[in-house]
């Protein structure tokens, strides 16, 4: 399985960025919006405490705009947000007295691997509860969709294509592809929607 | 409304155009206006940051991305007001920029004298250098004949000490011309 694409395509980053950088802070809102989960799930990795992982979140993107005017965009602007996320959840480990580990979490690996020796893990039952029925939900919403929204999603989620690679696959348009993805995307919204509120 | 979440989810993969970036992004400032004026969202555009969390949480779960996904949509939600928030309290990148770029002009002045100030002591380096490698300078007078015998000449007789400063003169013409020609630089 391929990775979900992390700046296959940084056109729309550097967009945001250079928007950014003209006073226009509603862009950063965007970014934060991509790239929260993802930030979220690194620093969740060096730092135990929920708490702690919220607020170094926090911190990191407020360092990514302090720092913005300063980033020359010779790397994605992920990774650079994912080495001020590396270096302030560090920071933060020192700052308590406790030592940061001595591996450093691969870009993908910090993302996409659910254990690591180095990772610490503080879920509590409840919160594994609610990602076990959500994760449930969201499975069950994908058997249940039509075949072609189904495979559509599938191919980008999973195997992280892009729409123009799912068109040739499925012999459609590129404009029929987005429209599946986010067809499939808003009915498992709707099932999540539904398990809140019962 | 369904046209700006197919945005938006277009936006995910990044697979969204510049105008369509520029509608989300107006979209989302207006619901986050509507919230921190009314408390909630007002209009079709209420569930758009809603819904953009949401998305990605199931991304998060399909990806398998393990801390994010015990975060709920709603906890997901509070933290993006809370750093949006904080941004919001920070001077814009612009000033920022400004502030860096500020700096630019005065590294180019302490450049600029440095430079100024090598140029100058390679220049006076130049004078220094004539005046000690170049043997009879300007202002050194050719020997003449008659005028006081140099010790070196005392033993010979007057015609030789004439063919001798004839050559001593003719040495000291041609060194000059060297010289000059050394301080010359023709880079064809």
């Amino acid at each position: 399985m391929l990775s979900p694409m992390v700046g296959q395509n940084n056109s729309v980053d550097k967009q945001l960025v250079e928007r950014v950088r003209r006073g226009d802070k509603r862009a950063f809102d965007l970014l934060i919006l991509k790239y929260q989960h993802k930030i979220i799930s690194i620093v969740g990795r060096y730092l135990g405490d929920q708490n702690d992982v919220q607020d170094v979140s926090q911190e990191t993107f407020i360092k990514a705009y302090r720092a913005i005017p300063n980033f020359r965009g010779e790397s994605a602007f992920y990774t650079w947000l994912y080495r001020i996320a590396v270096n302030t959840a560090k920071n933060h480990l020192v700052s308590k007295s406790r030592r940061p580990p001595n591996i450093d979490i691969d870009i993908d690996d910090g993302e996409f691997q659910n254990n690591s020796a180095v990772l610490r893990d503080n879920e509590s039952p409840q919160a594994s509860l609610a990602t076990s029925q959500m994760e449930q939900v969201i499975f069950r919403s994908i058997e249940n969709l039509p075949s072609e929204l189904r495979i559509a999603v599938t191919l980008r989620e999973f195997d992280g294509l892009s729409y123009e690679e799912i068109a040739k696959i499925m012999n459609c348009p590129v404009g029929t592809v987005r429209s599946r993805i986010f067809r499939a995307r808003e009915a498992i919204e709707k099932k999540i929607m539904l398990m809140d509120n019962d | 409304m369904a046209n700006y979440k197919e945005s938006m989810s277009a936006f995910i993969d990044d697979e969204i155009n510049e105008i369509e970036t520029h509608r989300v992004l107006r979209l989302i400032a207006k619901e986050k206006n509507d919230i921190e004026s009314y408390g909630v969202g007002t209009g079709d555009q209420k569930s758009l940051i809603t819904s953009f969390l949401t998305f990605m949480s199931i991304r998060t779960s399909m990806s398998q991305q393990s801390y994010s996904r015990r975060i709920s949509v709603e906890e997901h939600e509070a933290l993006f007001h809370r750093i949006s928030s904080a941004i919001e309290k920070e001077p814009t990148a612009h000033v920022l920029s400004l502030s860096v770029s500020s700096r630019r002009p005065v590294i180019g002045f302490a450049v600029a004298a440095s430079l100024l100030l090598v140029v100058s002591l390679v220049a006076l380096n130049i004078r220094n250098s004539e005046s000690v490698e170049v043997v009879g300078g300007d202002n050194v007078d050719p020997i003449e004949v008659g005028s006081e015998v140099e010790p070196e000449l005392r033993d010979l007789d007057a015609d030789r000490q004439k063919y001798l400063r004839q050559y001593l003169n003719e040495h000291d013409r041609i060194m000059r011309t060297k010289r000059a020609s050394q301080l010359v630089t023709n880079p064809k």
